[in-house]
Parts: C-alpha cells; sequence; structure tokens
C-alpha cells in the first residue's frame, strides 16, 4: 500500500463516509417511521388502507431502487415538482426503506401470542399501553435482526445516490480514482471503510442478551 | 332471595355453522367453587371466555353483581393453560405491570404488593427469573399471582394444569386449593377430576356447549345418572387405573360407582378424593388417590383450542 496515497485520499473519502451515514440515517430513521405507519394501514379494519398499504409495499420493493431514484430526480421535476438533489436522495431511500421495515413490523407483530395481549386486556392495560409494553417489546425480540438487514442494506444502498450528484462515499472514491489513476486502491480503501460502518451497525444491533 | 353472583343468561356463541355455546344457564354465589368438566370441544374454555368478555356472544347475558362486565374492569381474572405471562418482564415485573399501569401505583409500591404476591404462591425467591427460566408451574403460579394482585371479585381458571406433568400440576393445584378455601369465587375448567371433586363446592357437565348436568360435586361425581357423564366419567377412571379397554361400551358400562369398586389396591392416604367424594365406607377407597395427583397423560391433545 502506497501510505502517502492514502494519506491524501482518506480526508476526502472520510468526509464522503460522513455524508453516506448521514443520508443513510435520514433514510432509515424516515423508512422506520413511515413503515410503522405503513404497518398499521396493512392491519387496518378499512379495506381501502389495506390495499393501499399493499399497494406501496409492492411498489417500493417491485422496482429497482436505482430507477426509483432517476424517477425521483428526473420524472419529478418534468411534473413541475422541482426537489434539491438531497431531498430526492433521502426521500427515495426513506420511501424505498419504509416498505420493508413495514413488513419486518407487520410479521414481527404477528408473532406475538394472543395470549399476552389477551392477559393485557383482562388485567386492564389500554390499546395503547399493551402495544407499547407487550406487544412492541415481544415483538422487538424476533424483529431486530431483520431491521439491523435492512439497515445495513440501505446504507450499502445509498451507494445508489451518487448518480444523483451528490458526494457521498462511492462517488468520492470514483472521483479519486480518475484524478490519481489508483483505482484498485480507491475503491479498495472505499470498501474499507463501508465494511467499517456496516460493522459499527451490527455491533449497536447485537442482541447481547440472546448471544 | 338473593341476586347471585355471577349470572349467565342463555349464552350462546356461534361461529360459521358450528354452534360453540348453546344457551349455556349458569348462576354462580359469592364464595362458590365451580367446576367444569366435559369432553374436549365442549364449549367449557369458551364458556370461561365468554364470561370473560373475551369472545363475543351471538346470544345472552353475562351479569356480575348485576352488571355486565368489561375485560380490564377488575371483575374478573383468568388463569390460562398457556400461562400467557409476559416472557420480555421478570416475574416481579409480571405481577407489577398492571398495578402500576392500571392501578396506577408507584413503582416501589407495586414492586412491594408484587413480591408479597409471588411470596403467597411460593416464589418470592424467583422474582427476578423471567418466564423461560421458571418451570411451567412455576409459571402457572407467577400466573396466578399476576391475577391476584388485581384483586378480581371471579377468578376463571382455564385447563390451568392441563400443559403440566403430574409433579408441576400438583403444586399448581396446591395454590388453588389454598385460594378455594379463602372464599374466592371460582370457576375452575378442569380435566383433574380427582382435584375438581375435592375442591369444587358445584361441578357442572357440558357436552356440545350445553350444560348437562349440574349440582354439587360429590352427587355430580356419585350418582351420576345422565348417560353421557357416566360414559365420560367411567373413561377417565378406567384410563387412571390402566385400564385394558380404553373403549367403553355403553351399553354395556357399569357406571362410574361400579368402576371405583374395581379399583381395589392397599392403603388409601388420608384425605383421598375417595374419602372426600363420601362414598360409602365399603366402596374400596385405594386407587382414587391416583386422582389427586394424576395428570392428563392420555388426555388427546387436540391442536385446536379446547370447545
Amino acid at each position: 500500500m502506497d501510505w502517502a496515497f492514502v494519506e491524501e485520499a482518506l480526508p476526502p473519502l472520510l468526509r464522503g463516509a460522513v455524508a453516506t451515514v448521514a443520508v443513510s440515517l435520514a433514510g432509515i430513521a424516515l423508512g422506520f417511521a413511515a413503515g410503522a405507519a405503513i404497518a398499521a394501514a396493512s392491519t387496518a379494519a378499512s379495506r381501502g388502507l389495506r390495499g393501499a398499504a399493499a399497494l406501496y409495499i409492492s411498489f417500493f420493493r417491485g422496482v429497482p431502487l436505482l430507477v426509483q431514484l432517476l424517477l425521483a430526480y428526473y420524472a419529478l421535476p418534468f411534473l413541475g415538482i422541482d426537489i434539491p438533489a438531497i431531498v430526492a436522495a433521502v426521500g427515495t431511500l426513506g420511501l424505498c426503506c419504509a416498505a420493508y421495515m413495514a413488513e419486518i413490523l407487520r410479521g414481527g407483530l404477528a408473532t406475538v401470542p394472543p395470549g399476552a395481549v389477551e392477559a393485557a386486556r383482562l388485567l386492564g392495560l389500554t390499546r395503547a399501553q399493551t402495544f407499547l409494553r407487550i406487544r412492541l417489546p415481544i415483538a422487538a425480540r424476533t424483529m431486530r435482526p431483520a431491521i439491523v438487514g435492512e439497515a445495513i442494506m440501505i446504507m450499502k444502498a445509498s451507494s445508489l445516490i451518487s448518480l444523483v450528484g451528490i458526494m457521498e462515499l462511492t462517488r468520492t472514491s470514483q472521483a479519486l480514482a480518475s484524478s490519481t489513476f489508483m483505482p484498485l486502491q480507491s475503491y479498495a480503501l472505499c470498501g474499507g471503510i463501508y465494511l467499517v460502518i456496516n460493522f459499527v451497525l451490527m455491533a449497536v444491533g447485537w442482541d447481547r442478551k440472546r448471544a | 332471595m338473593t341476586t347471585p353472583f355471577l349470572q349467565a343468561e342463555k349464552l350462546e356463541r356461534r361461529v360459521g355453522d358450528t354452534q360453540i355455546l348453546a344457551g349455556i344457564d349458569l348462576s354462580v354465589n359469592k364464595g362458590e367453587v365451580v367446576g367444569l368438566i366435559g369432553p374436549s370441544g365442549s364449549g367449557k374454555s369458551s364458556l370461561l371466555r365468554a364470561i370473560a368478555g373475551l369472545d363475543p356472544l351471538t346470544g345472552g347475558r353475562v351479569l356480575v353483581e348485576g352488571r355486565t362486565p368489561t375485560p380490564g374492569d377488575g371483575t374478573i381474572g383468568m388463569v390460562f393453560q398457556q400461562f400467557n405471562l409476559w416472557p420480555h418482564l421478570t416475574a416481579g415485573e409480571n405481577v407489577a405491570l398492571a398495578l402500576r399501569l392500571v392501578r396506577k401505583m408507584p413503582r416501589a409500591e407495586a414492586t412491594e404488593r408484587a413480591r408479597a404476591m409471588l411470596d403467597r404462591v411460593g416464589l418470592l425467591k424467583l422474582a427476578d427469573r423471567r418466564p423461560a427460566q421458571l418451570s411451567g408451574g412455576q409459571q402457572q403460579r407467577v400466573a396466578i399471582a399476576r391475577t391476584l394482585a388485581m384483586e378480581p371479585r371471579l377468578i376463571l381458571f382455564d385447563e390451568p394444569t392441563a400443559s403440566l406433568d403430574p409433579e408441576l400440576t400438583t403444586e399448581v393445584l396446591d395454590v388453588i386449593r389454598g385460594l378455594a378455601e379463602t372464599g374466592m369465587t371460582m370457576l375452575v375448567v378442569s380435566h383433574e377430576m380427582g382435584f375438581v371433586a375435592s375442591v369444587a363446592s358445584r361441578a357442572a357437565f357440558l357436552d356440545h356447549g350445553r350444560v348437562l348436568v349440574d349440582g354439587p360435586a360429590k352427587a355430580v361425581f356419585r350418582d351420576a345418572e345422565e348417560p353421557r357423564l357416566r360414559r365420560f366419567l367411567s373413561t377417565y377412571l378406567q384410563r387412571v387405573a390402566w385400564a385394558p379397554d380404553p373403549e367403553p361400551v355403553p351399553a354395556a358400562d357399569p357406571g362410574p360407582l361400579a368402576t371405583f369398586a374395581l379399583l381395589q389396591q392397599p392403603a388409601a392416604p388420608e384425605g383421598s378424593t375417595m374419602s372426600l367424594l363420601g362414598l360409602p365406607p365399603a366402596a374400596p377407597p385405594g386407587g382414587f388417590s391416583l386422582l389427586d395427583s394424576m395428570g392428563d397423560p392420555a388426555a388427546p391433545k387436540s391442536p385446536k383450542a379446547d370447545g
């Protein structure tokens, strides 16, 4: 390894990494919030709400994220909706993530034994208390690995937003590769940084009680 | 004439084409312990769930002290076959949670009361264990403590020992027996005939969503005249005695009393079900001690919920 190159390349790559982490975390947060709402809709009594949730989930899981990004970046302005690249990026990551999160949340809550909920009901807990104190914590155990997996997927998928001109980690390494004529080293460093970020995610998401 | 504590009038529940409860009338006085017996699918558990308000009725009404109870109003406590403890909380937290959230007790007070309740079922030492770290019998005792903590006026036991082995069954039945002695009003669905015979003041035999026999427990077990009940009881007794023929022929059915007489074994322990049943001294008392501690090993475990 050429240490002079590393010294030169690392500062811009780390700035790119900060952008990657910021955009991804914003997308994951949006995805979790919107996903919770969609999960609620998908189990609602209203047939219309359930249909809308099903439609949303099949669209965002069925169309490639790259195509979704291009649609947000190019098609929306064409329709007169002009949004900054960063909003298109975070929004698309978040809305796509929401479709997966909704399925994780719905499936996780479905694994909660009905008896645990009945016991809470007979003891007088309100629906909100039962959700927050009983259903959610029990479901969290089963959902945790899937949520961590989804967060990692979004972290990696954020490399696609380099396409709409945001200087995140992948785009920075591409620029570095072409300016230094050292693509191998550039992309190796880039991959290494992604790996470190995702190790941190895995460590944060590790369920110590279960291990 | 006093109004009964619990009055169930013409309870009906129908799901699709299946009549689960076919017009059940049941009234229970304060302090009474009523045992509900009957084959799987007869509606025993459904009756309890209907009284608790867990399942909607298609007809009839339930009154406790003159008004319709709603789930969570503190009138009725229920103990389930599968314990239904909350797996993410310790035993102590399982008991304390509703005290804090529903009774609005300060945390320290709720914890103290939870410990007192666990002590009552003999589990004070295990207050910090999670359900997964407890035996089935211990879990069921925690569930009983959780129910008692809310001071219900009626407790429904839905096959509380059906998923426990004989030893664990005994420890749970002892707790329920102790509770009966305090004058708590209880409805107990159980396949533990000896237990029902000794603890319940009254017994009701259900079949196909109807109450076929309802009377003082000793009479129901001793002079069972209703043919379906005779068949049910004698099948049970033959199985307990490891009789070679598990299939009773209705025509040649000797009746439960005759089956009692077949069970000749020496040395009847004090307080065996036999003596509690108050059977004539001529009848051999042995064998029935089995009923006190027997599990329900040969009961076919049907995947669908009972009744």
